[in-house]
């Protein structure tokens, strides 16, 4: 234990902090561009309800 | 002397490899299952009873499967291992706690962590947890274990016993002259 903890802090320090954004972005943009476009089931971007508009008599 | 750490090189290699693989090919699984169905995955989501906003459950439900299909593409692809190794270690870390939190509230809930595809006990808390569990100890290892170096018993420069073999502090490089 006393040796696993150092060599994962190494480990975390080696990531590149700039590699981590672009992967969290590239996701956000996926994440949002793909809700965009669902048909149906749309979390982050909800369509509105369907307004209800009598038909008028006659038609 | 050599041959010995190029076998060692080579197990060490065809592990990592292992390891990376079946960590990819289960966050590609993972993240495609969820992208099927996010409105299932965010109700799976509310039901651990964390005390957050609903407007950062949605968010989750949609960009975390993204990440692990990203992720495990990555891991796949040995593309930016480093930093990817310790995003996946950090996911494990917090299903590992959500997971936990929920058996030891005793929640009755569907994991989600495959969408629709797990059912009956695999979507269990316990289950999942344990599952979580092996996950964080395989990307642990990959963390520890990077590209291109081994622990065998003998260092190259004497081919003596090193001190402490299951130390990550005596990796030595597997690409020396001489090695395959």
């Amino acid at each position: 234990m006393g040796a696993i903890l150092p060599a994962l802090a190494r480990a975390v320090r080696a990531a590149r902090f700039w590699r981590l954004v672009a992967v969290f972005l590239a996701s956000v943009a996926a994440g949002l561009i793909s809700d965009w476009f669902r048909t149906e089931q749309r979390l982050v971007f909800p369509r509105p309800p369907p307004v209800f508009v009598p038909m008028e008599p006659g038609r | 002397m050599n041959s010995e750490l190029g076998v060692s090189c080579r197990r060490s290699g065809r592990a990592r490899a292992a390891v990376r693989w079946t960590l990819g090919a289960i966050f590609i699984g993972a993240g495609a299952l969820k992208l099927v169905d996010p409105a299932g995955f965010h109700a799976d989501l509310l039901a651990y009873g964390i005390g957050a906003p609903d407007w950062f459950f949605r968010f989750v439900a949609v960009v975390l499967p993204w990440v692990e299909a990203i992720s495990g593409g990555l891991l796949l692809a040995e593309l930016w291992t480093e930093t990817v190794g310790v995003l996946v270690a950090g996911m494990c870390l917090i299903f590992v706690l959500a997971l936990g939190q929920a058996v030891l509230r005793g929640l009755e809930l569907k994991c989600g962590c495959f969408g629709e595809l797990a059912a009956g006990w695999f979507e269990r808390p316990l289950a999942a947890l344990v599952r979580a569990c092996v996950l964080l100890a395989a990307s642990v290892w990959l963390l520890l274990h990077p590209p291109g170096t081994h622990s065998g018993e003998t260092t190259p420069a004497s081919g003596l016993p090193s001190a402490a073999t299951n130390s990550t502090h005596n990796k030595v490089p597997c690409r020396i002259s001489g090695t395959p």
